[in-house]
């Protein structure tokens, strides 16, 4: 009986509370960066060796110079090889100027400004092949192990990163913060992130419906890539015509090849292929004789092929539009043959033999295509996710690494083939330039230029700064995605959510403004391929009865299922639903790569399986065929028990209970939000209440399908959905703890909060974002009442007693970096103190607070254009001579921003990778909060300080709390934050019962229920209070909604913004006021501002300010010409239009500045403005 | 006098969603039409004012005020929250700091340190004055993290990993810094023990944790306390906080009886066991609710509360607050006793009025 009921226990169903266990297990395996690092690795252990594999190797026979007398038949022939092999790639290390090779950990890299870059090391074979001339053949084979040939740089804790497999605790020991995940470059000191790139993938056929301006009806089309190799896309476009004369009736189809310059009849490329019989061909597109709609369809496109009936004339056809003209007919037709063979759809094949296979998928692409002409299918949706790949860091770097190398053996063989010719020995370390690799990437990393410098298709911004304000934002920023549409596109389909986008990409968490849905992010458990292999698919397809395509006859294809893999047709199945059956079991076993995707279109009769990467995947629970989980309670307790049963997230994977599902097979799946509703349908059977579902998968939790910002808002399913995507942006902006190593670091920005708390009221998923060890906020108490009316306008009263005792109060660091620069091969900039005897051009800052060595010293008070970092330049000995003798040297030293205070942090004085030295400073200053300062609630509520008032004016509850912040009630009714009051009263529950509230969407758990929660605490239901006044101590008419709610400071701050002129620096060549606070400018008298004053008349004014107040400038003008006479005020003598017989008469103007210049500038021009005076 | 005008004058309605009747009428006129006279006199005030006191211990005490309008209750919330002097860390001189707070954020947290001395022994420090024995308390702290020696010469336990308020040590003697440009920190002409007598002057509580050390950081810092009031910054403040309630009265306007009364024991007295504040005499059709404790408890007020904004409740009974009765609570940080420091603000209230009587 015991045993039994065991064995019960042992199937015993999971619940919702189980699921969080799964998800646990699934961020402790995979932590948060996991797509940026393993498309890292994949690069590092698999891809970069492939590329290298690629480059053929490099043959060299010498040119020999003609030599009188020297027959050159008599000579020995040499022949070159040059071969590069098995890679290697160390730990990253740093070389320093005196040749010191040192391990380097990110620490140091980013604080002495180096590249966390590891040596990459190649096998190199030169073959030297001697043919005497008596035909003796001699083979010389040198193998020259592991030259440097560059540095990589290494994402940090990726598996060559020297942090990988260390412990938290001795990652605190190296100075970094256990929290970071890594995920991100270092380079020349700064953090840098790739963003994924998304694009349309390759080697889909896509039947578009062209709207009438177009000469075509329907566009089907295909971007062939093959799998391996460096080729670009080969796009081939098949297009439908419109009927002569008509404007709806279907025309002949066409085909565009690529490299010629007019579209093809799809009969002729047909035939080009060896295709000649009408019905051969229409076997190949119909697949269905019968189907008599569809041959009718393409009687317009026989009968235009007409004239061409043999494979000859089509191929001279093709040749004849091709791009070499007037050659001879054989030789056109080898060049089409060899488009057709090389160009044309080269995923399916470039060698001879593929004709069969090509002409079957060019079939295909008709057949979709006239599926969507007559009706019979929708055309295909451009913004379906599974339609898009997206291109991480490893395929980034891939790209650009490829060029490279190949720019790289370019040069060798440029090298080798000089040393050749001119007879000498080809020394291999010296043909290398190691730079070519080292630069290339951390120019591409640091500038974001995706592509070698100064070509034409490079991509801006893929390497970003990683964002450091909050670290949200940090991981926020490793899971961002981009797709690189033009910003002005005014097309708003790529803009919207798509439902394809379900759990993969956060729905909530996107840019406002230009770049509104085409930025995004990943949400949290989603993982992104990177590529498996074909090959063993194709061979386990194989032994599963497939049919390949050149053994079949054509009219098999009606009754069986087509099977494609990475887009190519490879073949046959009549029992597709056995074998895909096989396929998902084998891949559950991890007997196929866990991440390939079988995706069986039933309706169109296809089977398709990919391996490429930059799919999206995201895991799902697996229902079995009984409507259970397959996953049972013990699985879960062995989970929750890892440390002894060694029980883990993989495990799960491999045991079948989990898979991963892409965006593409996720629509051949049936997913049941929550485990309760796969229950309930089996009761519903079982009880014949319903109709059978039936499912095969089942969401581990709806709350993963938001991103990494979206996750911390306590109850977003109560708020309108813009609202979350402003918190969405807020939370960046918050400050709070951002890292735990803030101090060891030199960020050039910081803000760190005093007392940052962890949410009373929080969702699971922050659990995983670590944002109750890095929070970033305070638990205020939040009253929504009008009191004094200092709070209109979305502003906020804050508590001055509150702030007194420390709430919001942050520090913001901010860090400057200078270094000894060298100048010429001799002189060098040097960190002194500045003496105004022998400096030139020194700054009107104090340089008192420089110690000797023109460093400031730690703890000392700064403010406006203090100089903090004394250095000085060697003038030129020539220059010196011009300048008066007594300055020899130049002031190069760095002040303080002017209008910013503060105390002296740290001081850092090392040397950079050139050995030269090298300072970074740290300044630091207090931020209380003020009026003015911008903080917000996580329901995307921002608001400024409109006032603060002491404890004392603060209205009062029947307890003595007075809130810390008093908000509007006028915020609340049409931005309908509902999520934001439902969190004040849980906050309320949470903190009378002492507990942290959970408030993770999509629970069952309503506002009813934490109602009547706090009404047992003996408070009023809804959260209401009786408040009295605290100026006159009367009791409020009103019951106010007052309670704890969680309110971030936000990084827009007065102190950094507060700015007023009166008079001040102008701009050298309009003399009109500078612009902007940095430098002091003035406050710009607008367009529109102007048409105001206009409009009331106010003449003089208008004067004054874009006059008086601006450029005012004198000029004499000539009243015989015109123009600007030449005045010497000192002699009083004014010279113009040289006519000693006339006296000129010349007068005084007033105008702007920038209207003389413009003057001169015309007059430049040859035209003459004369100014007629009165 | 009409009841309703009575129940208006006296009493706040608090309803389910609105408080009705909360304002106060100060012009004595004002119901001249009904022939009364509410003009303030002192003689009826006097009469009818008297101060009870509930609880009392060294940090809280709650007494009752009867007999006078919320502005006079408010007038001494308002003053004991900002205007009765304390003494608390103002400037803070740091030698040398090598823990991870960073100085502010250490100087922020001393400031808030309630400190004991009595600040009427102490004068207030204007703008510009030196620092002498009746202006400034000087408190010094020199902590360093280290790991034991011990007697065999290894090395053992970690000492002062965290730091409490107990390691800020009283210097009588004024500062202990060195001089700096020629002028002392302090110009104490005779020792603080002369002006303090026989006082111990420290912080109130010793176990506030300041700061946590790791082995080999160290603080080293001078403290000077002035005298200031919580108007100016919260840490002068002589309380944590200060507030009154007015006290509430539960009224039955119709006799509860029968469905009615099992309704509302049900939904307002039977939550608890304890819950002893209504009562129900009869049986059946004849039951009927009872007030036991008019003023009700923090959990049932609630109830009542709510119950009165259903359909039908609100005729039959009602939440009613006097508006010349109050609870009023004071809880302190320590360093002075409730009760004198609502003698200081009495105090303090009176020269006000002083103030103005003089200046009229």
């Amino acid at each position: 009986m015991r045993v039994d009921s065991r064995e019960d226990d042992e199937e015993e169903e999971i619940g919702q509370e189980d699921a969080w266990v799964v998800i646990s297990s699934f961020f402790e395996e995979k932590g948060l960066v996991r797509q940026q690092l393993d498309s890292f690795n994949e690069f590092i252990q698999h891809t970069m060796q492939e590329i290298v594999d690629e480059m053929r190797e490099i043959e060299l026979t010498p040119e020999h110079q003609h030599m009188p007398g020297q027959d050159i038949d008599s000579m020995e022939k040499k022949t070159y090889k040059i071969s590069f092999n098995q890679i290697y790639l160390s730990k990253p290390m740093v070389t320093e100027a005196d040749g010191y090779t040192t391990t380097l950990f990110p620490k140091e890299a980013r604080l002495r400004n180096l590249t966390y870059s590891a040596p990459l090391y190649v096998d190199m074979v030169k073959e030297v092949t001697t043919v005497q001339p008596d035909g003796e053949t001699t083979v010389e084979k040198e193998i020259l192990n592991k030259n440097f040939i560059g540095k990589v740089p290494i994402m940090l804790r990726s598996d060559y990163c020297s942090l990988h497999g260390h412990t938290d605790k001795e990652l605190t020991e190296l100075g970094e913060c256990p929290y970071d995940e890594g995920g991100y470059f270092v380079i020349n000191g700064s953090e840098k992130v790739l963003i994924a790139q998304e694009r349309m993938s390759t080697n889909h056929v896509y039947v578009f419906e062209k709207k009438q301006p177009s000469k075509f009806m329907w566009q089907a089309e295909c971007r062939s890539q093959p799998e391996r190799g460096s080729r670009g896309a080969s796009s081939c476009v098949m297009r439908q015509l419109h009927a002569p004369g008509t404007k709806d009736a279907p025309g002949p189809i066409r085909c565009t090849l690529p490299y010629i310059r007019t579209d093809i009849p799809i009969f002729v490329v047909f035939r080009a292929l060896g295709f000649v019989a009408d019905k051969d061909i229409l076997e190949h597109i119909v697949y269905d004789l019968a189907d008599n709609e569809m041959m009718e369809m393409l009687r317009p496109s026989i009968e235009e092929a007409f004239v061409i009936q043999s494979q000859e004339v089509a191929l001279d056809f093709i040749g004849k539009r091709g791009s070499a003209v007037g050659v001879s007919r054989e030789k056109r037709i080898k060049y089409a043959k060899e488009i057709l063979q090389k160009e044309l759809l080269p995923h399916v094949g470039v060698r001879e033999d593929c004709e069969t296979k090509k002409a079957y998928f060019l079939g295909y692409m008709i057949h979709r295509l006239l599926l969507c002409s007559l009706g019979r299918r929708p055309e295909d949706d451009r913004d379906h996710y599974g339609n898009k790949r997206l291109d991480l860091g490893g395929p980034l770097l891939a790209q650009l690494f490829r060029q490279l190398f190949r720019k790289l053996t370019k040069d060798v063989r440029l090298y080798c083939q000089r040393c050749i010719d001119s007879g000498k020995e080809i020394q291999l370390q010296l043909a290398i330039k190691a730079k070519t690799i080292t630069q290339g990437l951390k120019y591409s990393l640091a500038t974001g230029n995706w592509g070698s410098q100064g070509a034409a298709d490079i991509r801006a911004g893929v390497s970003q700064v990683l964002n450091r304000l909050s670290y949200s934002s940090t991981l926020s920023h490793l899971r961002r995605i981009n797709s690189p549409i033009g910003r002005e596109g005014k097309l708003a389909k790529p803009r919207q959510l798509h439902n394809s986008l379900w759990g993969m990409i956060c729905p909530a968490e996107t840019p406002e403004g230009q770049a509104v849905g085409l930025v995004k992010n990943l949400a949290l458990m989603a993982l992104v391929s990177v590529g498996s292999p074909s090959e063993p698919i194709l061979e386990f397809l194989d032994e599963w009865t497939m049919e390949n395509l050149e053994e079949i006859s054509p009219s098999l294809i009606a009754e069986s299922t087509k099977i494609f893999l990475n887009g190519v047709w490879v073949g046959v199945h009549r029992n597709p639903a056995d074998l895909v059956r096989t396929l998902r079991k084998l891949r559950r076993q991890c007997d196929i790569d866990s991440s390939v995707s079988v995706v069986h279109d039933i309706r169109l009769k296809e089977l398709r399986l990919y391996t490429d990467y930059g799919r999206c995947t995201r895991p799902l629970f697996i229902v079995e065929d009984d409507q259970k989980l397959k996953i049972k309670k013990q699985h879960i307790e062995l989970l929750t028990e890892k440390d002894v049963t060694g029980y883990t997230w993989n495990e799960l994977v491999t045991s079948g209970f989990i898979e991963y599902v892409d965006t593409e097979e996720e629509e051949t799946t049936m997913i049941s939000m929550t485990i309760d509703d796969l229950v309930a349908g089996r009761h519903a059977v079982e009880q014949n209440t319903g109709v059978a579902i039936n499912y095969t998968h089942c969401e581990i939790h709806p709350s993963m399908i938001l991103g990494i910002c979206a996750s911390i808002i306590p109850f977003p399913d109560h708020n309108q959905s813009p609202r979350n995507t402003y918190q969405s942006a807020m939370g960046k902006q918050a400050m709070g703890m951002y890292v735990t190593n803030y101090q060891i670091r030199m960020d050039t920005l910081g803000y760190v909060m005093f007392y940052p708390q962890k949410p009373l009221v929080t969702t699971r998923a922050m659990e995983y974002l670590h944002f109750r060890e890095l929070p970033a906020g305070c638990n205020a108490v939040v009253a929504i009442m009008c009191y004094t009316g200092y709070n209109q306008e979305d502003s906020v009263l804050m508590n001055q007693s509150a702030i007194d005792r420390g709430l919001f109060r942050s520090l913001y660091y901010r860090s400057f970096k200078d270094e000894e620069k060298k100048q010429g091969s001799l002189s060098r900039e040097e960190f002194e103190r500045p003496d105004r005897d022998t400096c030139l051009g020194m700054r009107h800052g104090t340089y008192d607070k420089l110690d000797d060595d023109g460093l400031i010293c730690p703890g000392t008070r700064v403010s406006g254009d203090d100089i903090i970092i004394g250095k000085t330049a060697p003038l030129p000995e020539d220059d010196t001579a011009v300048l008066s003798k007594r300055f020899s040297k130049k002031d190069c030293s760095t002040g303080m921003k002017h209008a910013e205070t503060g105390i002296i942090d740290q001081v850092l004085l090392t040397t950079n990778d050139q050995g030269l030295r090298f300072v970074k400073l740290r300044v630091r200053s207090m931020r209380t909060p003020q009026v003015g300062d911008k903080f917000s609630s996580r329901h995307g509520q921002k608001g400024t300080v409109g006032m603060t008032y002491t404890q004392e004016d603060m209205p009062f509850t029947c307890e003595g709390i007075t809130p810390d912040i008093i908000v509007n009630p006028h915020a609340i009714p049409s931005r309908m934050t509902i999520g934001q009051l439902v969190e004040c009263i849980m906050g309320k529950v949470a903190a009378c019962m002492g507990k942290e509230g959970d408030a993770t969407p999509f629970t069952p758990v309503t506002a009813e229920d934490i109602s009547s929660m706090l009404h047992k605490c003996g408070y009023q239901k809804r959260g209401n209070e009786v408040m009295y006044n605290g100026h006159t101590g009367r009791m409020l008419d009103a019951q106010i909604f007052i309670g704890p709610t969680y309110y971030q400071r936000l990084k827009h701050m007065v102190d950094d913004k507060i700015h007023s002129r009166g008079r001040g620096p102008v701009q050298i060549l309009t003399r009109q006021p500078m612009e902007g606070r940095s430098r002091d400018g003035g406050l710009r008298f607008g367009e529109m501002e102007r048409d105001c004053i206009m409009s009331h008349g106010a003449a003089s004014f208008l004067k004054e300010r874009l006059m008086d107040q601006s450029d005012a400038y004198r000029i004499h003008v000539c009243q015989k010409c015109g123009l600007i006479a030449v005045a010497n005020l000192k002699n009083q003598t004014f010279e113009c239009c040289k006519n000693p017989s006339e006296r000129t008469s010349v007068v005084q103007v007033m105008v702007p500045y920038a209207c003389k210049l413009l003057f001169q500038e015309l007059m430049s021009m040859a035209i003459a403005p004369r100014l007629i005076t009165g | 006098m009409l009841e309703r005008l009575e129940e208006q004058r006296h009493y706040v309605r608090a309803g389910a969603e609105h408080n009705a009747n909360v304002n106060e009428v100060a012009y004595g006129g004002a119901y001249a039409s009904v022939g009364k006279d509410f003009a303030f006199s002192a003689e009826r005030f006097r009469e009818t004012f008297a101060l009870t006191l509930t609880t009392s211990d060294e940090e809280r005490c709650v007494f009752e005020l009867e007999g006078c309008s919320p502005a006079f209750a408010n007038a001494f919330r308002r003053i004991i929250l900002s205007e009765v002097p304390t003494m608390a860390i103002e400037k803070v001189f740091v030698v040398n700091n090598t823990s991870v707070v960073a100085d502010e954020v250490f100087a922020h947290r001393l400031g808030l340190v309630p400190i004991k001395a009595d600040p009427a022994m102490f004068e207030y420090r204007g703008e510009g004055d030196a620092a002498n024995e009746t202006n400034t308390i000087v408190l010094k702290m020199h902590v360093r993290c280290h790991k034991e020696r011990n007697p065999d010469g290894t090395l053992g336990e970690v000492v002062n990993r965290s730091v409490y308020s107990n390691a800020l040590t009283w210097c009588p003697e004024g500062s202990q810094l060195p001089e700096e440009n020629g002028a002392k920190y302090s110009d104490f002409k005779r020792s603080q023990k002369e002006v303090v007598g026989d006082q111990e002057l420290g912080c109130v509580h010793d176990d506030i944790l300041l700061v946590k050390l790791a082995p080999g950081q160290e603080v080293e810092l001078e403290c000077h306390c002035v005298k200031g009031i919580g108007q100016e910054h919260a840490k002068w403040s002589p309380v944590g906080t200060c507030w009154y309630k007015m006290v509430p009265e539960i009224t039955i306007l119709e006799p509860i009886t029968g469905a009615d009364a099992d309704e509302f024991m049900k939904k307002c007295a039977n939550f608890s066991e304890t819950h002893k504040c209504y009562a129900c005499e009869g049986k059946g059709d004849k039951k009927t609710v009872k007030v036991v404790e008019s003023r009700g408890c923090d959990f049932c007020v609630e109830r009542v509360r709510e119950l009165t904004g259903e359909p039908g409740w609100a005729d039959k009974i009602a939440v009613r607050k006097r508006k010349d009765h109050f609870i009023f609570t004071i809880e302190t940080i320590g360093q002075m006793a409730p009760g004198t420091i609502f003698k200081e603000a009495v105090k303090i209230l009176a020269s006000k009025a002083q103030n103005v009587l003089s200046t009229l």
